[in-house]
Parts: C-alpha cells; structure tokens; sequence
C-alpha cells in the first residue's frame, strides 16, 4: 500500500511561480530597451533587412578596364541554364583578334531559379550574382534584362570590374 | 485593404507559413485579416508549383471570390513555370489566371512578398470600407 503525498502549500501556491516568470519577461524587456541593435525583429515597412555581401542575387555583367564587356559569347551560360532564361546573340567583332561578342543579351528574370550555374559554367568570369534582391514588380513592367541595365544599373556605379583582364587570361593560359 | 487566400505548395509553402507566423504583422501591409473561405477572399496568393489538377482548384476558388479579383504569383514556378516549362504536369500561373503582380525568387524573400501585398492593397478596395465588402459577399455574420 502506497501513500500519496499532497503537494505542500509553499509548491501549490502559484504566486511564487508568476513572480518568477514576470521577473523573467520584463528582465527581458528592460534588456531589449537598452540594446536596441541586439534585436531579431524588423519593424518590415520602416527598417529594412540588409543581406550580407556575398549574398546571390540578381546578375551583373563584369566589364574590363577599358569598360567594355567582358563576355565573350560562348553560350556556356545559356547552355548550362536549367530554366532557359539566358538568350544570346553573337556578334562579329572588329578587331580580327577577337573572335565574337554579345549584341544583346537578355536575362528573363521570371524564369531564372538564382541556382548560379550561370556563374559557375564561365569560363572568363563575366556573370557574376550580385548582392542586391530581383525587384518585384506589376504586371507589364520590365522583367527580361538586357545589357544596358546588366551592366550599368544605378546600383553598380558604373560598372563591375573583372578580374581577369585579357593579358593576364593569355599569359596564365586559361 | 485586403483579404488574402493563401495557396501553397513545395517550398514556397515554407516561406508563405513562415509570413502567416505572429511575427510579420499583416496589417501594416494592407490586410484586414486572412479569409477562411475563398468567397471571402479579394487576393488571392499563388506560389509554388501547379499541377493540371491544381490549376482547376485554381480556377474554382477564382471564380469564388469577390468581385474585385488580385491575384499575386510568388516564386518563379508560379511565374512561368521556370525549371519544368517543358514537364506538362506544371503549369505556369499567367496561363489560366490573370497575375497582377510578379514576386520572381526561388524562393522569394519575405519581404518582397510583403512588398508585393503592399502594392496591390493600394490598387484594390481603394473607396470601400469593411462593411462594403462584406455587404458584396452577401454574408453578414462573418465577423
């Protein structure tokens, strides 16, 4: 035969328990005061989420020194592209040198997923994913990209310099 | 001013539960409340993928809602079926419906989607209280 013990007064005496979980929320609250920057929550329409530098977003188009574009048009992009959003057109260049160049190339910006094959599968680092967010927009607005915004947006100030540049491509023989 | 019907599927289901969480607060982007019925609904939010099936449902719960009718597409599998556009089993949003607004990611930041509901609860229900859109619905015991 087993005896149950009643809980004692001091344990079902439930003030004790709401002091203690008051004094927890509003240590909490006076903390949250005091340390505004160490909070998670973001009031959305006021403050804005700033995403970190190496953050994949929308494309950039690199260019070299002297501001022209650095893509060579070798459809490895388009090809590699899981959603087909790349088109290119090719180009015959004036200098003899170079083989090709890009007339226009346009980016569908409602078909692409952001997975970054684009920028894996060049070989000249010409396609970059930049740290700024795809727009979102009313139907009829511009969603297809072409050089001009790919390259020099607002955003870029002016271009987004390559690494490579053409000599240092020869001479390390990539 | 808006009442948004959500449909969700793969993983912009993620995204969307975690906008209907208690930390993002709805009302400061133009919604009322969330509609239990699509007969309540004026905006209705797409994202994720859509079957053949799915897109019928689609069409019935358009027809079931209000008369001013928004719909947002989210993620670029609603957009234009983007990585399945040869697969006949998905089906891109603009296809049967008309999208008004076009949230593009995969899958799209929260805060563009709530950009997104801020924009189009400025287009719809511009002149209209609460109680003109529910006397539209025809239901007087909603709230």
């Amino acid at each position: 035969m087993s005896i149950v013990k009643r809980p004692d007064i001091k344990s079902s005496w439930y003030v004790t328990s709401i002091v203690k979980g008051m004094a927890l929320t509003f240590r909490n609250m006076i903390y949250n005061i005091f340390h505004k920057d160490e909070m998670p929550t973001v009031n959305y329409p006021e403050e804005k989420y700033e995403y970190g530098p190496r953050f994949k977003g929308s494309h950039i188009l690199t260019v070299k020194k002297d501001g022209s574009i650095r893509c060579t048009a070798c459809m490895l992009c388009a090809t590699n592209c899981p959603a087909d959003c790349i088109s290119i057109t090719a180009a015959e260049h004036d200098d003899p040198e170079v083989e090709k160049f890009p007339i226009s190339y346009e980016i569908d910006t409602l078909r692409c997923v952001y997975c970054g094959f684009c920028e894996e599968a060049c070989p000249v680092d010409a396609v970059r994913m930049g740290p700024e967010w795809q727009q979102p927009g009313l139907n009829g607005s511009s969603f297809v990209h072409d050089i001009q915004h790919l390259t020099r947006r607002p955003n870029l100030k002016g271009g987004y310099l390559s690494i490579l540049d053409e000599e240092e491509r020869h001479n390390s023989g990539i | 001013m808006v009442y948004p019907w959500i449909e969700q599927t793969g993983c912009c289901e993620l995204v969307l539960k975690s906008l209907s969480s208690s930390v993002v607060n709805w009302e400061q982007v133009g919604v009322v409340r969330k509609a239990e019925r699509p007969e309540e609904a004026n905006l209705l939010i797409i994202g994720g993928w859509i079957n053949p099936e799915q897109a019928q449902n689609l069409k019935e719960v358009y027809d079931r809602m209000l008369k001013e009718k928004l719909v947002i597409a989210v993620g670029s599998c609603a957009l234009s079926a983007a990585a399945f556009a040869n697969d006949e089993n998905c089906v891109a949003a603009k296809e049967i419906l008309p999208v008004h607004y076009f949230v593009p990611g995969c899958p799209p930041r929260w805060d563009d989607i709530l950009k997104g509901i801020s924009a189009i609860s400025k287009i719809g229900m511009q002149n209209k209280t609460v109680r003109d859109i529910l006397n539209d619905s025809g239901n007087d015991h909603v709230f």
